[in-house]
């Protein structure tokens, strides 16, 4: 009998809710809206996947309030930048703010995503999870000086009860 | 056709994808904070580790009251210790608290995440899960089991009581 390839299944999109996420038994309850804690602070949270995939697009769940710019960016486990969308700015209103990257093939294992805004006035759709949970399953912060993302992280301790609604796109969303 | 590797979470814990009651605690809300449900109980919730891992710490989350002590361990399938953090005070509510223990390779396949309270003052963070669940999924416990007796006598969980806690197989800040 031949033996026919099988296709591999890869998400189409992962999330901060997706198996994938080492954060996803913090991340329960209702998103809503809610001010970005610090300007220029940048949250990392780790994902483990199964296998290589392309990513094409990075997101985040915009809230009630939009002002000055943001950046994404996907980090491997030696906290490496792989790659970043660069500063944009913040304009999805109640609405999932959609980031296209130069498409780049990530894992398998550990990889961080990253999300930076400039300000406190800017809202997320976010649970607030406390910052000893997030840190638990190994989350971490750095405050910048700006909206670039580093070329190496340096990790702090996260401080700030605060789960984005966040996520990468292997396939293309509309 | 591609190799796909197994990979661990950074924190293989009672709540983490490698725990049977992963999705089961994500469906009752995430862990909160409760009080310890009896003095020197042990309570143990299987865990699969998917990968060789190193294990350089266990810990958990205090939430908001420390005046216990804790001891957590690591049991292999056949219920005998493997490495235990011993007698550790907690310290510091609302937090995470991690204690060094000495590195310890883990093979792929099941273990036990162990973790017992000296006293019902101690208030951490937990999953409430009913007794009944955690007994189907493997979940047990031992009273007056502080020092985590090697083997383990497995009883059945008495409490809707499944506590947070892991053990660090990775870069962890």
């Amino acid at each position: 009998m031949a033996d026919f390839p099988v296709a591999e299944q890869i998400p189409n999109v992962i999330s901060i809710t997706s198996p994938e996420s080492d954060v996803r038994p913090m991340a329960v309850g209702t998103f809503a809206s809610g001010i970005w804690p610090a300007a220029n602070r940048a949250f990392f949270y780790p994902f483990i996947l199964p296998r290589s995939m392309p990513i094409r697009q990075l997101y985040v769940v915009s809230g009630a309030a939009q002002s000055g710019n943001l950046n994404m960016g996907l980090y491997d486990g030696a906290l490496k930048l792989l790659i970043e969308k660069g500063s944009t700015s913040h304009t999805a209103n109640n609405a999932v703010q959609f980031l296209d990257i130069t498409d780049t093939a990530v894992g398998p294992g550990l990889v961080y995503l990253a999300l930076v805004c400039s300000n406190t006035t800017s809202q997320f759709f976010r649970v607030a999870a406390s910052a000893a949970l997030l840190r638990s399953v190994g989350a971490f912060q750095q405050d910048l000086a700006n909206v670039s993302l580093p070329s190496t992280a340096t990790p702090a301790a996260i401080a700030s009860a605060f789960c984005p609604w966040v996520g990468m796109v292997s396939g293309r969303m509309l | 056709m591609s190799l796909i590797l197994p990979r661990s979470s950074l924190a293989i814990s009672t709540l983490s994808r490698e725990s049977p009651l992963h999705v089961a605690a994500i469906d009752a809300g995430g862990p909160s904070g409760a009080a310890w449900p009896s003095a020197n109980l042990a309570i143990f919730c299987p865990v699969v580790v998917p990968a060789p891992v190193r294990v350089r710490q266990l810990g958990w989350v205090n939430s908001t009251n420390v005046t216990d002590k804790i001891n957590l361990g690591i049991f292999d399938r056949a219920l005998a210790k493997v490495v235990e953090t011993g007698d550790t005070q907690a310290t510091g509510t609302n937090a995470v608290q991690l204690v060094n223990i000495t590195d310890t390779d883990l093979q792929p396949g099941l273990y036990y995440l162990a973790m017992a309270c000296n006293g019902t003052t101690s208030v951490v963070f937990r999953a409430n899960l009913p007794a009944l669940q955690l007994e189907q999924f493997g979940c047990f416990q031992e009273a007056s089991d502080y020092a985590l007796a090697s083997p383990a006598t497995p009883a059945a969980p008495a409490n809707a009581y499944l506590p947070y806690c892991f053990m660090i197989c990775g870069r962890y800040t």
